[in-house]
């Protein structure tokens, strides 16, 4: 598991989590758990809550998120989390960004 | 509430520090984070229901929680490539190898079958119908849009690539599933002969279609987050729709087999099913000998009882097989034909019309035609030119002629070297004896004509020459008129009930007839002229179709008063005279009245007519009314419901098929001879196929028509039931008007000449001289 793809398997993810995070808030507000179960629904983005509550946390401080608590019928009170207006703007320019990116990428093998 | 060990709680704090401190350095709020992790681990426990909570406990949770990767504290990446996953990062996502097998051999293998047959002419036919080429075709169409779009990875796959994919993999399932059974053959042709690939084709094709599927899959989940559906869906529907289209064939097969069945009750209900499902080209196609060889008969070398099959298509369709054009394929006139017509006639020479012959054509038609309407008979000269363009074979021609009720074939002329010759007449024996000596072993110039059946003629005529040889025959018919009413007569046309050669789509005859009375047709293209006082006349063209419909009728105005005493000469004794006179006489009302009618599909329109003539006939003691079809039915009895009700029974009655009248003549026939004096009236279509024999049926006419037990029967054609109906009503009311016929000397003519009464000497074919001096 040393080997160079998956190497660069764990670095491509690494470097996504952040915009799939941003894109999973991108229409509604969700609680911890349930990111962790929409962003593991994805496939080959393996994510555990040990993984995601600090980019939760670190994205909170950069102001691209906010959260908030809201008491539960089923247990104790959820943490919810959205996108602030910057992170809507910052999503966009993300968005932006790969897709350039991605086309960028096919142009090369095109030239090929 | 639960309880947690000193170890469980150390294991807590000791996980959340560590995360505290990672968290910390990759600018994250450590408290936050720890606090969000103690919370998580917390609702892990209450999920869990644990009483006490231990060390492993709270490591099994951390494993599946994760821990936070420390920063920037990884190995240098160490470049291990394999040389298989470097093979297979070089391979194209587009390869020729799909192209050839998913694209160019599929799209072959089809041109090929559509303009050789290959597989047709061997093992059975993978195309039936246009709709399996279009789903065949599918499979290359797809492949080759699939590596088209990939092979440009900027292209969006739409989502109708993706259908098309899922039709084109349901179609190749279906043949490579069909052709399951020689696909080993076909490798071992290939390991050995070095060819074979068309029968692995499908096989082949199916699995570039689904490693193109899976490439797609995989381009469109990179391209973006929506998911396809449908595709099973389209899969199925082609899978589901190739099953439906092919299953007509070998069920109509199966039924055709089930139709001869011991059992009558299991040859019902398989000739009903062919009723509503059956392929009417299939049961042809048995008919003439040849049966579709399709998925499990590819190995069943079986040949159909073609007698057999003709039986069932007559009672599937009401139609005789050879009175519809032959079964042929779809690619007939771009290739060889698969079923032809007849190649070799087997038919030659013998009593019966058999199938249509390969290369032989009506050429021309004309009929003229003379009427006496006051006098009560008409004569029709029906002349045909045939034509046979078969290569290298003779032909015979032959027909089953239905004739005018109550007409004769009175003349025959051929042509031979161009001139008309005169045939004559003898017994049927006889004649057909020296027709058999004279063109079927000396292959010379005969016709012969022949009663096969109540008004109906067999004519066949050989030898036609091959390459474009013609051959031309003209009958004359002599028949009386229908007296309809006082002031009208009728003359149903004469027509082909069945044929062995071709007429072509839209075929007309010609006609023209005189007559001095006004004269009535409806017929398109047909120019009624009764513009001069006694000499009337129709001309033009009449289609075959029209011809061969049960109301191809001329209508003449009549006067029973002028209606003439007619004499000729008697053709079986010299010197003696026919004299035919239209009389009155009384009639008896009958204790019984028997009406069966044919229940075949070409009766379903003359019930209506059935059914309002019914309102005519008088109250006759006993009534009782059979319908033939599929069994016998006594669809109404006097006893049990009122007469008025017997119109609204009738008019509701529906045919199918064709029907075996015989089962119901029988019934109505016992019925009525339990009483003297009872009259039986059949009401049926062509019937040109005999499905059981008549000899029970004979016996009772030869012991019942005596004179001391007295049966009448009147079976007429649908088209001249009115007159049946009429006729009964009319003669059950006192009195009857018909033809009576006295034979005596010249002599005897002189002295019985009655005052005022006009003599026509007319000779043994009357017409003959009228038609001459016509022209």
């Amino acid at each position: 598991m040393t080997d160079f793809f998956d190497n660069w398997v764990v670095q491509v993810r690494k470097g996504v989590l952040e915009v799939c995070i941003l894109r999973a808030l991108e229409k509604d507000e969700r609680y911890g758990y349930e990111l962790v179960k929409t962003l593991a629904a994805v496939p080959g983005l393996a994510l555990s809550e040990g993984t995601l509550y600090p980019l939760l946390s670190r994205l909170r401080v950069a102001g691209l998120i906010s959260s908030r608590l809201v008491e539960s019928d089923a247990g104790p009170a959820r943490k919810y989390y959205s996108l602030t207006r910057d992170g809507r703007k910052t999503l966009a320019t993300m968005n932006e960004f790969l897709e350039e990116l991605n086309k960028g990428t096919r142009s090369l093998h095109n030239k090929e | 509430m639960s309880t947690w060990t000193k170890p469980a709680l150390e294991r807590l704090e000791e996980y959340l520090r560590k995360n505290r401190e990672r968290a910390e350095a990759t600018g994250a709020d450590p408290d936050e984070v720890a606090a969000d992790l103690r919370q998580h681990i917390e609702n892990e426990v209450e999920a869990q229901k644990l009483q006490v909570v231990t060390e492993e406990d709270i490591g099994r949770i951390i494993s599946r929680t994760g821990v936070l990767p420390e920063p920037e504290t990884r190995e240098p990446i160490t470049p291990l490539i394999t040389r298989a996953r470097v093979k297979r990062a070089a391979k194209p996502v587009a390869s020729g190898a799909l192209l050839f097998f998913g694209v160019i051999q599929p799209l072959a293998t089809l041109i090929i079958e559509l303009s050789t047959h290959i597989c047709a002419g061997t093992l059975f036919d993978p195309l039936p119908t246009w709709f399996h080429v279009f789903l065949i075709a599918s499979i290359p169409v797809a492949n080759a849009c699939a590596w088209s779009w990939l092979r440009d990875e900027n292209r969006t796959v739409p989502q109708w690539l993706w259908w098309l994919n899922g039709v084109a993999v349901g179609s190749g399932t279906f043949y490579s599933l069909l052709f399951l059974p020689i696909s080993p053959f076909a490798l071992l042709a290939i390991l050995f002969f070095g060819f074979g690939l068309m029968p692995l084709a499908p096989l082949f094709s199916l699995i570039c279609t689904l490693r193109l599927r899976s490439r797609l899959g995989k381009r469109q989940r990179e391209q973006s987050n929506v998911t396809f559906k449908g595709w099973w869906w389209s899969t199925s529907a082609a899978v589901v729709l190739l099953v439906l289209f092919a299953l007509p064939e070998p069920l109509t097969q199966h039924w055709m087999d089930v139709a001869g069945s011991e059992s009558p009750e299991e040859a019902l209900h398989a000739v009903r099913m062919l009723r509503r499902f059956g392929s009417e080209d299939t049961m042809l196609k048995q008919c003439y000998g040849r049966r579709d060889r399709w998925m499990t008969d590819i190995w069943d070398s079986r040949w159909p009882d073609s007698g057999l099959a003709q039986k069932t298509f007559y009672r599937v369709t009401g139609k005789a097989y050879n009175s519809v054009s032959p079964p042929f394929s779809k690619y007939q006139k771009s290739a060889r034909p698969l079923f032809d017509e007849f190649e070799f006639d087997d038919g030659l020479g013998g009593e019966n019309v058999a199938g249509k012959v390969r290369g032989l054509s009506l050429n021309q038609s004309r009929i003229d035609g003379l009427s006496q309407p006051n006098e009560g008979w008409a004569y029709l000269q029906w002349t045909m030119e045939f034509r046979n363009d078969h290569e290298w074979n003779q032909r015979e021609a032959r027909a089953q002629i239905q004739l005018p009720p109550g007409g004769v074939v009175s003349r025959v002329t051929l042509w031979v070297n161009g001139e008309p010759r005169e045939a004559a007449f003898a017994g049927k024996s006889e004649v057909r004896a020296a027709y058999q000596q004279v063109a079927v072993r000396e292959r010379r110039d005969p016709v012969l004509v022949t009663m096969c059946g109540p008004d109906r003629v067999l004519v066949q005529c050989f030898p036609i020459p091959p390459k474009g040889g013609l051959m031309k025959i003209r009958l004359g018919i002599t028949a009386p008129l229908s007296i309809e009413q006082t002031n009208s007569a009728q003359l149903r046309m004469p027509c082909f009930t069945e044929r062995n050669f071709k007429m072509s789509s839209g075929f007309e005859h010609s006609l023209w007839l005189e007559t001095p009375e006004k004269v009535d047709a409806k017929f398109a293209k047909l120019t009624v002229d009764n513009t001069q006082p006694g000499k009337s006349g129709v001309r033009g063209q009449i289609k075959e179709d029209a011809l061969s419909a049960n109301d191809a009728i001329l209508k003449f105005e009549i006067s029973t008063a002028k209606l003439a005493t007619l004499h000729a000469a008697d053709p079986k004794s010299k010197g003696r005279v026919v004299r035919q006179t239209l009389e009155t006489v009384p009639t008896k009302m009958p204790t019984r009245l028997a009406i069966v009618l044919d229940g075949s599909k070409e009766m379903t329109q003359a019930f209506p007519e059935i059914a309002k003539a019914l309102h005519g006939i008088p109250s006759v003691p006993e009534l009782s009314i059979w319908l033939a079809k599929d069994g016998v039915q006594n669809v109404f009895n006097r006893q049990w419901r009122n007469l008025d009700t017997a119109p609204s029974t009738i008019s509701a009655l529906r045919g199918a098929g064709g029907q075996d009248d015989v089962p119901a003549l029988l019934e109505a026939w016992e019925w009525a001879a339990a009483q003297t004096n009872s009259t039986l009236i059949w009401i049926h279509g062509a019937q040109p196929v005999l499905l059981t024999g008549v000899e029970a049926l004979r016996q009772r006419f030869d012991w019942k028509s005596g004179p001391a037990a007295r049966l009448e029967i009147r079976p007429c054609r649908a088209n001249d039931h009115r007159c049946a109906i009429r006729g009964f009503a009319e003669s059950h009311h006192g009195t009857i008007r018909r033809f009576h016929s006295d034979r005596f000397t010249a002599a005897q003519r002189q002295a019985q000449r009655r005052p005022g009464e006009t003599f026509r000497d007319m000779g043994r074919t009357p017409a003959k001289v009228n038609l001459k001096k016509n022209r």
